[in-house]
């Protein structure tokens, strides 16, 4: 059997991919490499997102999600800072700028990008209120 | 059970109705009912918040199983980093969040008269029902590979038996052994998933078995985060961990248990171990309830998760469709929430809005390396769409990936704190 050296070649192209493709099983696979892949910095920035829905339906799912987590037990077991309690301002300041590059984080540079400045500061307004 | 009476509730109700006056999804005053199937992920997630939503709901979350195995983290004890028992759960702790659980399989369901059955014949009576019934291997999608040749050729895709069979099997293997890894074309339970075991198997290896390897043998010709996981392989198990692809004759095209071998298209290749993760479709559940398309998944609606195809069934977690969403337990989780408040919404005839949801998937590299994907998704008129998230950075840091290792196991700790405590 052939063990080739495709390996370091897809570790440029599927860097790159894009995470919807590369992980949707039904999503168009990304286009081919045809142009040489660009440099990780030159990345161009994930699209714009469309206004989500502040319905206080919504705004509670959506610190659902954050308190994954955001709750006391993850914190214990693992050292993700606690969000409830603290200044709604406090949160949604550090959270803009995970969002805007000023903040260095593992994971919430990421995340912050799924939201616009309207949920950011209702889900802010409750996370601090929740216990 | 309060079978009997609720029943007449219900075709009093329908009695009103066809009468032509407006009548509430449920009669005004009674405690509506909502009967959860599968206590994995989604159904125990869903059930809590459903008594959240709405504590005049009845809730009961029926389980085959006394306890449940995560899949999450089941290749950390492989990996040496877990014991079986840090990864089993209980239900214990859900009647006091005023969750009825029923422990007992179910083997059909009655849409129009609004019933569930279980194997020894009881039923149960429901106004809406919400599945998560996991996914269900398809031993017909390989040749040679069958409920037999998994004792032993184990897939250890459901957590339990078939996890400690596999890790007793690298425990006998002689060091310089081979342990293949066949892994599945999309869609399948947990993208990631193959590429972290290859991982906690290469961690087990490098400290018991230094001179053995793993190869990975793929239908498909690309995986979750590859670059990322290429890297963290190359880092921290250099040489151990081989990736064939389908393009360079990586996908089986059958399998032999009595000669522990895996045939491609370049030949046979022979195993001291050999972990076979089959094709997967909806757990059965899903089909026999007439939920699951042709494709063996479930299509639903994202607004409610409500089945596309039996008005009144909601179906949530590995079983749905839900691309771009992964199919995992954060996704699972997020999923079961959203189900919960459009349930308590539409059994008070109140219209759910469009909802926002997320996944995040930590992989275990080593005890000091994790990395991670992670999304948002909104919910549109033609479907979940990603609007934010993406995988770690290819040049994050040493202690990033530190980092990630550890926020790992504090993600653990929340999800399933939010399932099972
Ligand atoms: C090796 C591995 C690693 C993984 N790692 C991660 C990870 O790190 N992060 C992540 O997010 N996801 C991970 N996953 C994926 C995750 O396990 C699944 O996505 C998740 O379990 C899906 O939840 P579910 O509720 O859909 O199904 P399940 O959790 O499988 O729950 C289904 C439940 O329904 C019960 N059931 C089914 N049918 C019936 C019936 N007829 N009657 C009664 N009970 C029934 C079953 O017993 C089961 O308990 C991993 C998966 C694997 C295999
Ligand atoms: C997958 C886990 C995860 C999820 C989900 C998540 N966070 Fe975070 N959050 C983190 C981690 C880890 C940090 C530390 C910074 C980093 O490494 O990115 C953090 C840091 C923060 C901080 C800075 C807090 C402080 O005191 O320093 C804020 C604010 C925050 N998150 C808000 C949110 C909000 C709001 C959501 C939901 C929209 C959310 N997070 C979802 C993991 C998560």
């Amino acid at each position: 059997m052939r063990r080739t050296t495709v390996i370091s070649v897809a570790v440029a192209v599927i860097a790159l991919a894009g995470t919807a493709a590369a992980q949707s099983p039904t999503a168009a696979p990304p286009a081919p490499a045809a142009t040489p892949a660009p440099a990780p910095a030159a990345a161009p920035p994930p699209p714009k997102p469309p206004a989500t829905e502040t319905t206080p339906a919504n705004i509670r799912l959506i610190a659902g999600n954050c308190l994954v987590c955001h709750s006391e037990s993850a914190s214990a077991a693992g050292g993700m800072p606690i969000l409830a309690g603290q200044d709604a301002k406090v949160i949604a300041a550090a959270f803009r700028e995970f969002r805007d590059g000023k903040r260095h984080g593992t994971i919430m540079p990421r995340i912050s990008k799924g939201y616009d400045d309207g949920v950011v500061d209702a889900v802010s307004a409750y996370l601090s209120k929740t216990k | 059970m309060t079978q009997f009476s609720r029943r007449r509730v219900l075709q009093g109700g329908a009695a009103i109705a066809a009468a032509g006056l407006f009548m509430p999804n449920i009669a005004r005053g009674a405690s509506p009912k909502v009967v959860v199937i599968g206590g994995g992920f989604g159904g125990a997630t869903a059930a809590r918040h459903l008594r959240l939503a709405d504590p005049g709901i009845e809730v009961t979350l029926v389980e085959r199983t006394k306890t449940y195995q995560t899949c999450p983290f089941s290749n950390l004890v492989l990996g040496g980093m877990k014991t079986m028992d840090q990864i089993t759960h209980t239900y214990d702790r859900l009647p006091s969040r005023g969750i009825k659980v029923a422990h007992g399989e179910v083997v059909a369901v009655d849409a129009d008269k609004r019933t569930v059955r279980f194997a020894d014949g009881a039923t149960l009576p429901y106004d809406r029902l919400l599945l998560s019934p996991g996914v269900d291997l398809r031993y017909d999608g390989l040749p040679g590979y069958s409920e037999a040749a998994a004792e032993k050729m184990p897939h250890a895709w459901k957590a339990g038996p078939q996890t400690m069979l596999l890790k007793k099997q690298l425990e006998a293997m002689p060091d310089g052994g081979t342990v293949i890894i066949v892994a599945p074309d999309n869609p399948f339970r947990c993208p990631p998933g193959p590429y972290e075991r290859a991982a906690m198997i290469a961690h087990y290896l490098k400290n018991n078995k230094p001179k053995s390897k793993v190869l990975i043998l793929d239908a498909k010709d690309r995986f979750s985060k590859q670059g990322l996981f290429e890297q963290a392989w190359a880092a921290e198990y250099p040489g151990m961990i081989q990736w064939i692809g389908k393009q360079d004759g990586g996908k089986a095209k059958s399998v032999d248990a009595a000669a522990m071998t895996v045939e491609t298209e370049f030949g046979k290749e022979k195993g001291a171990v050999i972990n076979v993760i089959p094709p997967q479709k909806a757990g059965k559940l899903a089909l026999t309830a007439g939920v699951a398309a042709e494709s063996g998944w479930c299509p639903v609606d994202f607004e409610t998760f409500e089945s596309k195809l039996i008005k009144g069934i909601h179906v949530v977690g590995d079983a749905c469709v839900a691309a771009p969403m992964p199919k995992s337990a954060t996704a699972a989780t997020a999923q079961a929430r959203v189900a919960a408040y459009a349930i308590a919404d539409m059994l008070r005839d109140r219209k759910p809005g469009a909802p926002s949801l997320s996944n995040t998937c930590y992989s275990m590299i080593s005890p000091d390396y994790g990395i991670s994907i992670t999304g948002v998704y909104n919910a549109f008129p033609d479907g979940l769409k990603e609007v934010g998230g993406g995988v770690t950075p290819m040049n994050a840091s040493k202690d990033d990936h530190k980092l990630e290792a550890t926020y790992a196991y504090a993600w653990y700790a929340g999800v399933t704190y939010e399932a099972f405590a």
